[in-house]
């Protein structure tokens, strides 16, 4: 199945990332934020994001420096499984910020994001995220 | 024709040098905006920086509290959190007051330079943190919902600052 295209999304996650904070041995530099707060999300700016929406929605998840002069490489580097994907929402990659899925069941779970961040002439950093989707006809 | 070539001055870049190393995000959520039909809002736009290492606090909220050294050039950059879909919604920083301290000066007023790639002008402003101390400011942004009928919404708010 062809990955959804982010200008087919009704909801969008940004993962903002410290960098400065992860290079510096912080685990808690990381900032989540929907554009769903109208529709019951909570947690907004935080690693526990919930985020509420309807069955089928189409999600675009983007990482994005909160310095945006950084020159290091930040990406996505997978999801683990939940539920609420059914057989055919699975996160798909766009390109190394940017992945896009489906929630095609109801439902209400965690759901791990692994994220990577190679500063300058450094070496990868990876950590995991585990936000949560409530999905809902 | 120019008769002493070799005097000639040229402006320099706006931005050539300017890579500000203390950097704050601004990401708002336009469809709660534009929920709200201007009524004022306590939520819904979420400010973070590169400074949590250095104790900035409030990360995540309207309330950042930012900790920077003094002389630090300071970046903010203004996005609309479905910036990378089709709505064609935007937010741009409209302007910068001090409500109470010292920090900026006149000579790090912060000021619009040109914007990252693919942003519109006016989403990012490079101010600096001339003197130590604390400072309030108040921001304002414009959010502007949709494209063929587009509306605008102004919005201010007060973060803090502390250079030491």
């Amino acid at each position: 199945m062809a990955a959804i295209q982010p200008s087919e999304c009704s909801v969008f996650i940004q993962i903002w990332v410290d960098t400065n904070a992860l290079q510096n041995g912080l685990t808690n530099g990381v900032y989540l934020v929907d554009n769903n707060l109208a529709h019951g999300s909570t947690n907004e700016g935080t690693t526990d994001l919930n985020t509420n929406l309807p069955t089928n929605a189409k999600i675009c998840w983007t990482i994005l420096n909160t310095n945006v002069n950084w020159n290091g490489q930040l990406s996505i580097q997978n999801f683990g499984n939940a539920g609420v994907f059914g057989a055919g929402g699975t996160p798909q990659q766009i390109n190394a910020q940017t992945w896009t899925g489906q929630v095609q069941e109801n439902g209400a779970d965690n759901y791990a994001i692994y994220i990577n961040a190679v500063p300058p002439g450094g070496t990868g950093i990876t950590t995991s995220l585990n936000p949560k989707l409530t999905v809902s006809s | 024709m120019n008769l002493y070539e070799d005097r000639l001055v040229v402006a320099a870049s706006d931005t050539a040098e300017l890579n500000p190393n203390t950097a704050i995000t601004i990401a708002v959520d336009t469809a709660y905006v534009g929920s709200m039909h201007g009524k004022k809002i306590g939520q819904a736009i979420y400010m973070m920086d590169n400074m949590l290492a250095n104790g900035s606090k409030g990360e995540g909220t309207l309330d950042l509290h930012t900790n920077c050294n003094v002389g630090s050039l300071i970046g903010w950059n203004s996005v609309a959190i479905n910036g990378e879909g089709s709505s064609g919604d935007t937010v741009v920083i409209t302007g910068f007051t001090v409500s109470q301290g010292n920090v900026f000066t006149a000579a790090g007023q912060p000021r619009e330079v040109p914007p990252p790639k693919g942003e519109p002008a006016g989403s990012y402003w490079v101010g600096q943190a001339m003197n130590s101390g604390s400072q309030t400011y108040r921001i304002e942004i414009k959010v502007t919902i949709g494209k063929l009928h587009p509306v605008s919404y102004y919005y201010t708010w007060d973060p803090f600052i502390t250079a030491s």
